[in-house]
C-alpha cells in the first residue's frame, strides 16, 4: 500500500474527519435488517423448567448435587421460591447455582435462555397449497420441530408430508445446500432450485429449466448471488424471481475506474418453459414480496423506484404492465401482499404493523387495520381464506389474528409466536401454521442447535389448537425466526 | 426492571446503529447486535445493570471494533453494498470511501478511545453518559475523544492507494 500526506492545513483536517464522520452518519441504516434483528432478540423465548433441571444434574457431580439439595433444603425461602414458581426459568450464565439466584434476584422475571446468535445452515421451503415441506438436513429422518445440533446440518434433501407422518423422508441422493435458492410448486410434487434443476419429490424425475443461473460469474472472486428468491405462482405455470442486476459504470476518479451498482427486479417467468414474462423493479429487497393471482396473470408488489413511500401496485404479468396504484402508500416496509382467491381483494400488511386492504379491481381502500397494534409479520405471512370471507395474519405480537374482510374486524386471535406459513381447510374453519426454521442456543454452553419447522393446527373460531406436530414441548416450539 | 421485551425493543434499535455505522456492513451489524444482547444477558446475571441503553451501545461498540480490527486482514470487497439513492454516483462513492476510511482509522486507536469516539460519534452519547458506562471521568473522555480526534485526523491526512 503506498501513502502519502495530503498536507492539508489544520483547519481542513478538521474538515476532513467532520466530513468522514458525516459521511457515516448519512449512510442510510438498514430498517428491515434493523426490525428483524430487535424482532429476534425480543423473541427470544425462557427456558422450560425440567430442562433447566436436566441441565443443572447433567452439569454437576452427584456431591455437588446433593450439596445443592441439601442447602435447598434448608432455606425455606428458596424452597417456597421453587414451588411456588411455576414459570419457565432461565438458565444459569454460569454454571452454578449462585448466579443463576443472583440473575432471579436481578430481573425479578423471566428470561431468555434461547438465542439466535448464529447465521443459518438451514433452507427450508413450504409449499403453498399442500401439507409438504421441504429442508436440508442430514442423513437421518427428522422429526417435525426436533432440534437438530447446528453442526450436524447436512446438505441432504429432506420431504415432510404433514398429512402422513410428523418425520422427514431423506433423499440421499439429492443436495439442498444451505445457500440454494428454491421454490416449491403449490401442490407440492415439483422443487425447483435457482440454478434450474427441477425434482419431482413424488417419482424422483429430473429435469431443468434455464433461469439464467443462480450466480453472477466473477472470475477470479467468489460468485455473486443473482436469484434471490423464487416463488410459484398459485396454479404452479409461473414461477416470479427476485433477480440482482449489476452494472459497471465508468467513474472519474484515476484509481478507480469503475463502480459497481446493483438493481433488483422481479422477473416473472413461464414454468416450466422458463420464458420471460416480464420483469419489474423489486419494492423490497431480499425477499419476494409479491402476491399473484390463482392463475398468475395479475401480480401485486411494493412500489416502483424512486418512490420515498412504498405503494402497492397491480400488474399484468404478460407484459408487466401498470394496471392499477392503491392508495395509501405506506412509510415501512411492505412485509406481506396477498390476493384473495376470488381476486376481489388483496391486503398489505406493512413492517410498523398496519394493515390494507382494498378492492382489487377498483382500488377502493375498505380497511385500514391498526388496532389493536400490530406488529409485522416476521415473514410474508398473511393468507384469505378461500371463501375470501377472513384474513389471517400474524403478527409480531406473537399472534395471528383472524380479520373478517367484510367489517374489518379482528374476529379471533390465536397465540401463536411465530408463522412462516397459514394454510386454511377448504372450508376456512381450520387452518395450519407452519413455523419458521430458527435457531437456539443454551446459553450455559455452546450448544447450538437448528430448529425445525412445527406445524399446528388451529380451529380459530374457538380458538384451540387441535393438533401440533412437533418434537418439543407446546409454549416453547415458537424460537424466534431468524434469517434462513 | 423493565422485561427483556421492552429492554430490546427500546435500547436495541440504537445498539443497532451504533453497530451499523462502525461496521458498514450489514450482516456483522446484525452479528454484533446478537452478541452484544447475550453479552448484556449473561452480565445481567452476574450483575445488577442500571444503564441498559449505555451498556447495550458500549458492547455493541467493542464488539463491533474487534471486528473491524479483524477485517483489516482479511477485507474483501463486499457482496451486498447497501447504495444511498442519490444522483450523483461519483460523490455517493467518494464519501462511502471516506466513510470506510474512518471507520478503518477508527479501527487503529487504542481501545478507549475509539470505544469514547464511536460512543460519541456513532452512539450519539453524551460525556457524562459515556463516563458513566466506561466508568471514568468526564475528564477522562473529554482528552480520550480529543486525542482519538488528533488520531484520526493524522489517519486522514494520508492518501492510502491500494495496489
Amino acid at each position: 500500500m503506498d501513502e502519502h500526506a495530503l498536507n492539508l492545513s489544520h483547519d481542513e483536517t478538521d474538515d476532513l474527519l467532520d466530513r468522514a464522520i458525516q459521511a457515516v452518519l448519512s449512510e442510510p441504516v438498514p430498517s428491515d435488517v434493523r426490525g428483524r434483528t430487535i424482532d429476534t432478540a425480543a423473541a427470544w423465548i425462557p427456558m422450560p423448567l425440567r430442562r433447566l433441571r436436566l441441565d443443572f444434574w447433567r452439569r454437576r457431580s452427584a456431591l455437588a448435587a446433593a450439596a445443592a439439595l441439601l442447602l435447598i433444603s434448608v432455606s425455606v425461602g428458596i424452597c417456597l421460591f421453587v414451588s411456588n414458581d411455576r414459570a419457565p426459568k432461565i438458565a444459569p450464565a454460569e454454571d452454578s447455582a449462585q448466579s443463576d439466584d443472583a440473575s432471579d434476584r436481578n430481573t425479578g422475571t423471566s428470561l431468555p435462555s434461547f438465542a439466535g446468535l448464529i447465521r443459518s445452515n438451514t433452507r427450508a421451503a413450504v409449499a403453498e397449497n399442500a401439507p409438504v415441506i421441504v429442508a436440508n438436513g442430514g442423513m437421518k429422518p427428522i422429526h417435525l420441530g426436533e432440534f437438530v445440533p447446528y453442526r450436524e446440518a447436512g446438505s441432504f434433501l429432506h420431504v415432510w408430508d404433514w398429512s402422513k407422518s410428523p418425520m422427514s423422508r431423506v433423499l440421499p441422493r439429492t443436495h439442498l445446500g444451505e445457500k440454494n435458492r428454491i421454490a416449491i410448486s403449490p401442490d407440492g410434487q415439483r422443487l425447483v432450485w435457482a440454478k434450474g434443476d427441477i425434482l419431482d419429490l413424488e417419482t424422483g424425475t429430473r429435469s431443468k429449466i434455464d433461469l439464467g443461473g443462480a450466480s453472477h460469474s466473477v472470475t477470479g472472486e467468489e460468485a455473486i448471488r443473482r436469484i434471490r428468491d423464487m416463488r410459484f405462482s398459485p396454479d404452479g405455470n409461473r414461477l416470479a424471481l427476485l433477480v440482482s442486476h449489476y452494472k459497471f459504470e465508468q467513474a472519474n476518479h484515476p484509481l478507480r475506474r469503475e463502480d459497481l451498482t446493483k438493481t433488483e427486479v422481479v422477473q416473472i417467468v413461464e414454468f416450466p418453459s422458463g420464458k420471460l414474462l416480464c420483469e419489474f423493479p423489486a419494492g423490497e429487497s431480499h425477499r419476494l414480496r409479491i402476491g399473484l393471482t390463482a392463475d398468475g396473470s395479475r401480480v401485486f408488489s411494493g412500489m416502483p423506484p424512486g418512490k420515498r413511500y412504498r405503494q402497492v401496485v397491480q400488474r399484468e404479468t404478460a407484459t408487466g404492465d401498470l394496471l392499477r396504484q392503491y392508495e395509501p402508500r405506506s412509510n415501512s416496509q411492505l412485509l406481506a401482499i396477498c390476493v384473495s382467491p376470488d381476486e376481489t381483494h388483496v391486503a398489505a400488511c406493512e413492517y410498523d404493523g398496519d394493515v390494507f386492504i382494498w378492492k382489487a379491481d377498483s382500488g377502493d381502500l375498505i380497511h385500514h387495520i391498526a388496532e389493536p397494534p400490530f406488529k409485522g409479520p416476521w415473514d410474508e405471512c398473511a393468507r384469505f381464506s378461500p371463501d375470501g370471507k377472513y384474513l389471517a395474519v400474524h403478527s409480531g405480537t406473537l399472534r395471528i389474528h383472524i380479520i373478517e374482510v367484510a367489517t374489518g374486524k379482528i374476529v379471533n386471535t390465536v397465540r401463536q409466536s411465530t408463522a412462516r406459513d397459514i394454510h386454511w381447510s377448504a372450508d376456512s374453519k381450520t387452518f395450519t401454521a407452519v413455523t419458521p426454521f430458527s435457531h437456539g442456543e443454551r446459553n450455559d454452553k455452546v450448544h447450538l442447535y437448528n430448529v425445525y419447522p412445527a406445524v399446528h393446527e388451529w380451529d380459530w373460531p374457538n380458538a384451540k389448537r387441535i393438533r401440533s406436530l412437533t418434537s418439543r414441548p407446546l409454549g416453547s416450539d415458537d424460537i424466534p425466526f431468524v434469517d434462513e | 426492571m423493565p422485561d427483556w421485551q421492552s429492554i430490546v425493543r427500546t435500547h436495541g434499535p440504537m445498539a443497532f446503529d451504533t453497530a451499523w455505522r462502525l461496521l458498514g456492513h450489514v450482516a456483522d451489524a446484525e452479528d454484533v447486535v446478537q452478541e452484544s444482547l447475550l453479552d448484556a444477558f449473561q452480565l445481567h446475571a452476574r450483575r445488577a445493570i442500571d444503564n441498559w441503553g449505555g451498556l447495550l451501545r458500549h458492547l455493541a461498540t467493542r464488539r463491533a471494533i474487534d471486528r473491524l480490527r479483524r477485517r483489516r486482514k482479511t477485507e474483501t470487497l463486499p457482496c451486498e453494498p447497501v447504495t444511498p439513492e442519490s444522483d450523483q454516483p461519483e460523490s455517493v462513492a467518494i464519501e462511502r470511501e471516506l466513510a470506510n476510511r474512518l471507520r478503518m482509522a477508527v479501527a487503529e486507536l487504542p481501545n478507549r478511545e475509539a470505544s469514547v469516539f464511536s460512543l460519541h460519534y456513532f452512539g450519539e452519547m453524551a460525556n457524562p453518559d459515556i463516563a458513566e458506562t466506561l466508568g471514568i471521568t468526564t475528564g477522562a473522555v473529554g482528552v480520550a475523544l480529543h486525542k482519538a480526534r488528533s488520531k484520526l485526523k493524522r489517519a486522514l491526512n494520508v492518501e492510502q492507494n491500494d495496489h
